[in-house]
């Protein structure tokens, strides 16, 4: 079964790094929609079927770490799984998100490798994603 | 600035990403022979909120940004001016993650900035490549300058 994937980053380079490693990964990909902030991303989720959302932290007009929190809010994180990927290291930080909903951290610059670990772990069957509250 | 913090420290982090980030080989050019490139020479700036804050900033011209970007995606196409100065951006964001981890390790949080990016002037590049301090590299034939500083 294909998966709609959204990918958040303010550089365009970024994203289509992503897009990218998600197809050399070798995952079944259905649609793949973008955006450039946190806000933009919100617009999509509500719009379209997303089952995994992959986004950046540092972004104008809407972070990644307030697009966790307003997804939270709208419920959004239950059945939709959010990695961050982003340069910040910090255990703290990493933690933090965590508990804002995040599911999965990938550190930049990240193999197509890097990236089908956390994808199998999210999406596979016994995974915490589709429908399931995590 | 730079030698407070351990210049190799810095050299290091920069090699290391370049490589990972758009499988892009180089080394510092410590003789500075010839720093002089075609413009436009764009800047890529980025603050790191460490305990003492720094600016970490890249300067290069076109040719290197646009290596990095088709390097980056694997393409062999033309690269656009804006995706160009987005790859340099993303470069500077990177390094400056790395040098955090590097500098200061991972146990409390160091807020990064967006990167922005600006223009610089010929004669500016050519005395940015020159300055001691700084560190001038070449990558792959093409020269990178990366500077760091109190914010």
């Amino acid at each position: 079964m294909p998966y709609n994937a959204l990918i958040v980053d303010d550089s365009k380079v970024t994203r289509s790094m992503i897009r990218k490693s998600l197809t050399l990964s070798g995952i079944d990909l259905g649609e793949v929609h973008e955006a450039g902030n946190g806000r933009e991303a919100l617009a999509i989720l509500e719009s379209a079927w997303i089952d995994i959302v992959f986004a950046d932290l540092n972004m104008p007009v809407m972070s990644g770490s307030e697009m966790l929190d307003e997804m939270a809010r709208r419920n959004l994180t239950k059945n939709t799984p959010v990695v961050i990927i982003s340069t910040e290291r910090s255990q703290e930080k990493i933690d933090a998100l965590a508990a804002k909903g995040a599911q999965a951290y990938l550190i930049k610059p990240f193999t197509p490798e890097n990236m089908k670990q956390i994808v199998d772990q999210l999406l596979s069957p016994g995974g915490p994603a589709r429908g399931e509250n995590t | 600035m730079m030698n407070t913090l351990n210049p190799e420290i810095v050299r290091r982090s920069v090699l290391e990403v370049l490589e990972q980030f758009a499988m892009m080989l180089g080394d510092t050019d410590e003789r500075r022979q010839d720093p002089q490139s075609q413009p436009p020479h764009y800047r890529a700036s980025i603050d790191i909120h460490s305990p003492a804050c720094l600016t970490l900033s890249l300067m290069a011209p076109f040719r290197f940004c646009e290596g990095l970007a088709a390097n980056a995606l694997g393409i062999e196409t033309t690269v656009t001016e804006d995706t160009a100065q987005d790859a340099l951006k993303e470069l500077a964001n990177i390094t400056a993650g790395k040098l955090a981890l590097d500098l200061f390790g991972n146990a409390t949080a160091i807020p990064l900035t967006i990167p922005r990016l600006d223009i610089i002037l010929p004669a500016q590049w050519e005395e940015e490549a020159r300055t001691a301090s700084n560190l001038l590299f070449n990558v792959e034939g093409t020269p990178l300058v990366v500077m760091l500083r109190q914010c």
